[in-house]
């Protein structure tokens, strides 16, 4: 009846295995618990009249708004498809510029010491602007159309990405550099094979922030100078006094942010399929 | 005199060494003959430089909007501060007692995750529909803005304590209380003003929305009048000030986070 050691740390490490399997299913039921009970009472609430529908929909009223919308043009005279692609294009257009022009700015602000030191200072000074400052002035040269949203979510995205690019590069791991160079490698060659690389995390976590804001900027933007968007859609809930629109709205630009995030993600695996599964 | 060598500069040419003192004066002089050369241009309405700087002096003290510059200003810094101030005293707790209590988590990671992805903006037409147009409802959103990003890192910080620390802590026999007193919250004290660092800047696009959406003092407001009224110099002295007090308020706080957490000075 000797156990050898080895079956015995086998016996305790599935034993320790099945206890965090248990203790993980316990919290996730608790988790959902939680959640169903919140909708529940917040159901309740609503079906019980305990608060006034003026202040409140229910879940149910919620779902049912989004689902009409894909087909009602009341009360803000669009479809809600019309809404999402509208805000959508201008989030997307604007990530992406700050992209294309943030990441090689950031890039080479990290590396090259002479870049660094020349736009620092303007950039310094035009990073705590937020976003949405500028609205009179992109206001007064391109109006309101989707170009002047475009750069108004720009600004917004470009200073995250330009940090995150810039601090990725800047934490590149030495030892990779002295490997580079005792290959022979050449300071734009090394830039170009183990800064960039090695950056890409970083960079691929400042352009999820930046698609958070993003989307922060553009509700913002369209509920103070738009016609359609889903900014624009919940300012009109709230001057209808239709709750549900409003709730819809949030609701709606929750999903499409995660969704967004999502993609980024996406890319991000995508492209870093050297990088090991943690 | 003797002038301590740049490392930086050893063995570069001249023409480098020029740009490096030069370069950025130069840009930022380059800057500003953009913006005057386009001002002056007179077909639009933008003012130029030296028009801006003259017209932020005059209404320091004097009167726009009914109140001096300086009140304004007040303004839009006590409403940050104070949903600043709530969310550090509600929030850090709240996310250290969520990392480091498995069942806390349980019951609020989930409620979190759903009210995350929502833009602190998007809150607006709810809460003025709930608590009116008045302050209280501005704070509460600038509030949703800033207690996420402080809890969230709160949380991380907590998390991302190394498992080596607990078991130090353990071979020294601290019980519970001590292990999160002494053990995790100086570990966590990093993550932690980095969220509050993040719900700073966060704040402030919070703060010029809500108050751009409905306000009658504070920059934001001065920035949408001076929008709407073709008073474009108004709204860029707003714009200014905005971005000089983000930018003091940033300063301050890496001051005082430094002399919060000693061991951090290199």
């Amino acid at each position: 009846m000797e156990k050898d050691y080895a079956q015995i740390r086998a016996e305790a490490k599935s034993a320790e295995t099945k206890a965090m399997r248990k203790d993980a299913i316990k919290f996730l039921t608790i988790s959902i618990v939680v959640v169903i009970l919140v909708l529940t009472a917040w159901q309740l609430a609503v079906s019980l009249g305990l608060v006034s529908t003026r202040f409140f929909d229910s879940p149910i009223g919620v779902v049912k708004t989004i689902i009409d919308k894909f087909t009602n043009r009341k009360p803000d005279g669009g479809l809600l498809l019309q809404h999402i692609w509208a805000s959508a294009k201008v989030v997307w257009l604007g990530f992406l510029l700050a992209a294309v022009i943030g990441i090689p700015l950031g890039l080479f602000m990290g590396w090259f010491r002479l870049c660094d030191r020349i736009i620092r200072p303007l950039f310094e000074m035009v990073r705590p602007i937020p976003s949405l400052a500028w609205i009179p002035i992109v206001l007064l040269f391109l109006g309101i159309g989707v170009k002047a949203r475009a750069v108004i979510i720009f600004t917004g995205c470009f200073v995250a990405t330009v940090l995150n690019t810039y601090t990725g590069i800047r934490s590149t791991n030495q030892t990779l550099i002295n490997v580079a160079k005792t290959c022979g490698a050449g300071n734009f060659k090394i830039f170009w094979k183990v800064g960039i690389p090695s950056a890409m995390p970083m960079i691929f976590a400042g352009l999820k922030t930046s698609m958070g804001s993003a989307w922060g900027t553009i509700v913002a933007a369209e509920m103070l100078a738009s016609s359609n968007g889903l900014g624009y859609m919940i300012q009109m809930g709230r001057s209808f006094g239709k709750v549900s629109l409003i709730m819809a709205g949030i609701i709606v630009i929750g999903i499409l942010g995660f969704i967004s995030s999502g993609l980024v993600s996406l890319v991000e695996d995508f492209v870093l399929k050297w990088r090991p599964k943690k | 005199m003797k002038m301590k060598k740049n490392p930086l500069l050893e063995d570069r040419s001249v023409l480098y060494k020029a740009a490096y003192y030069v370069g950025p004066y130069l840009l930022i002089a380059a800057f500003l003959l953009l913006w005057n050369s386009v001002a002056s241009t007179g077909k639009t309405m933008l003012p130029t430089p030296y028009a801006a700087l003259r017209r932020l002096v005059t209404i320091w003290m004097g009167d726009v909007a009914k109140h001096p510059m300086i009140y304004h200003v007040w303004i839009s810094m006590r409403r940050v501060l104070s949903a600043l101030v709530f969310s550090v005293v509600v929030g850090v707790p709240f996310g250290i007692a969520m990392g480091w209590n498995k069942t806390f988590r349980a019951i609020f990671k989930p409620l979190f995750e759903v009210i995350r992805p929502v833009p602190p903006i998007a809150w607006v037409p709810l809460f003025t529909l709930w608590f009116g147009t008045g302050e209280f409802s501005r704070v509460a959103i600038i509030t949703m803005g800033v207690f996420m990003p402080i809890v969230i890192n709160s949380y991380s910080g907590v998390i991302m304590v190394p498992e080596i620390n607990f078991q130090v802590g353990k071979v020294f026999g601290a019980r519970s209380t001590d292990m999160l007193f002494d053990v995790v919250l100086p570990s966590s004290l990093n993550a932690i003003f980095a969220g509050i660092r993040t719900a700073l800047g966060g704040g402030w696009m919070v703060l010029l929305a809500s108050e751009m959406l409905g306000a009658r003092e504070g920059i934001g407001f001065l920035i949408m009048q001076g929008s709407s009224a073709n008073d474009l110099t108004l709204a860029i002295v707003g714009m200014v000030m905005i971005g000089v007090f983000g930018a003091l308020f940033a300063y301050g706080f890496d001051y005082l986070e430094r002399w919060l957490c000693p061991w951090k000075r290199k």
